[in-house]
């Protein structure tokens, strides 16, 4: 029986769709929430100060964590089904990680070295943010996976070794030649991944960020970002190279406009290269 | 018995010949009955695709686990070369300072539960 279309019209009339609203907690409530979670932001604070051999108070790490811890409470909507400590957690390291970088005892570092793996590590924190909440980045070893974390660690050191190479300055011929290696070796791969590398490595980018930027989603730059870690992992290593990864098929789009760019054509490792040569 | 293939070089490559005209394409004359297909006999499993893994989440506990396995996967990549060897330490200890951060003391603090 055919319908028509008032009649079409009036079902829809009967039946609206309307937007589920999360209500925030009110100001007692949130307040209640902020004492009862306290202790445990301090103690996010505390980790974030003991991993850099910081003083949590004097550093002003639990004033971070605190303001963080406010302003999460006053945020959380408990509708979402989001438990508050899995929301919070990340934004107050995130707090207590810009207080320490911001901190004077951060520019008075035992050593160069101290100081050199400082940095890495606030950097590998972007890359990897899982780390803030105490998780392992996930990997896939493609034999079932890796329940042991050694495949996540694998692909920690990889990420923390191109920071290192990166952020090398002190100008040594070992630090240069091996700069030079990796950017001429990155500068062969295509496009796309280069790019990603780039902006996460180089520019600081976030996945996340990227993955907005690139109008695609996070699991796909997520996913490729391993592939890829894992790519240049058996690539530095010693015995035959790999294959070069293949794109994956959600972001061939991405791939296509970035080729089509004449912004984004010749590729950020080439360009760095060119500019390095000239100077 | 197998025949040796000798130590030939190839020292010319004779340059192809250029297309000098394509054929134009026939008129369709006439489109058949679509047929039915056969039925697919099985699928095979993708691997590891469908399998979800749960969250490695570290505890203080096994801070010490952890960084020891850091050390070990350190000098495995070292020694195949996948990392510097002059930066070993210098990346150790970053990856180190960055797991030890995420690390919360009594994480069953306060309250005696976990958020």
């Amino acid at each position: 029986m055919a319908i028509s279309n008032d009649q079409q019209m009036n079902n829809s009339e009967t039946t609206p769709i309307t937007a589920v609203k999360f209500e925030s907690l009110s100001q007692e409530d949130a307040n209640a929430l902020v004492i009862e979670h306290q202790s445990w932001a301090e103690g996010v604070a505390k980790g974030v100060a003991r991993a850099w051999n910081l003083d949590w108070r004097n550093d002003g790490l639990d004033g971070a964590a605190l303001e963080a811890l406010l302003f999460c409470a006053r945020r959380f909507q408990p509708g979402r089904g989001v438990p508050f400590r899995g929301y919070a957690r990340k934004r107050i390291h995130e707090s207590a990680t810009e207080a320490a970088r911001k901190c004077r005892g951060w520019r008075k570092s035992t050593s160069v070295q101290d100081s050199a793996a400082r940095e890495i590590s606030a950097e590998l924190l972007n890359v990897f943010p899982e780390l803030r909440s105490g998780e392992l980045p996930n990997f896939d070893d493609g034999d079932g996976g890796d329940d042991s974390g050694r495949g996540s660690i694998r692909q920690l050191l990889i990420g923390a070794s191109i920071l290192a190479v990166k952020n090398a300055t002190d100008g040594s011929a070992e630090d240069l030649i091996d700069q030079k290696r990796m950017i001429t070796f990155m500068s062969g791969l295509d496009l796309v991944h280069q790019w990603l590398l780039w902006k996460i490595y180089w520019e600081g980018s976030s996945l996340r960020m990227l993955a907005t930027e690139w109008e695609t989603d996070e699991l796909n730059v997520i996913r490729e970002h391993k592939i890829l870690l894992a790519f240049l992992m058996k690539r530095f290593s010693k015995g035959r190279p790999p294959p070069t990864p293949k794109i994956r098929p959600g972001l061939r789009t991405v791939a296509a406009r970035i080729g089509r760019d004449p912004n984004s054509m010749a590729g950020p490792f080439a360009r760095f290269a060119s500019e390095a040569r000239q100077l | 018995m197998t025949k040796k293939i000798g130590d030939k070089k190839v020292k010319t490559v004779n340059t192809t010949g250029e297309a000098s005209q394509v054929r134009g394409t026939n008129q369709v004359l006439g489109v058949g009955q679509v047929q039915a297909t056969a039925g697919v006999g099985a699928v095979k499993g993708a691997g590891s695709i469908n399998k979800r893994r749960p969250t490695r989440v570290m505890s203080m506990a096994e801070r010490e686990h952890f960084f020891k396995m850091i050390d070990e996967e350190a000098e495995q990549l070292v020694a195949s070369g996948a990392i510097p060897a002059a930066k070993r330490e210098l990346i150790k200890s970053a990856v180190k300072m960055a797991v030890e951060s995420g690390l919360v003391e009594d994480e069953q603090t306060a309250d005696g539960k976990k958020g």
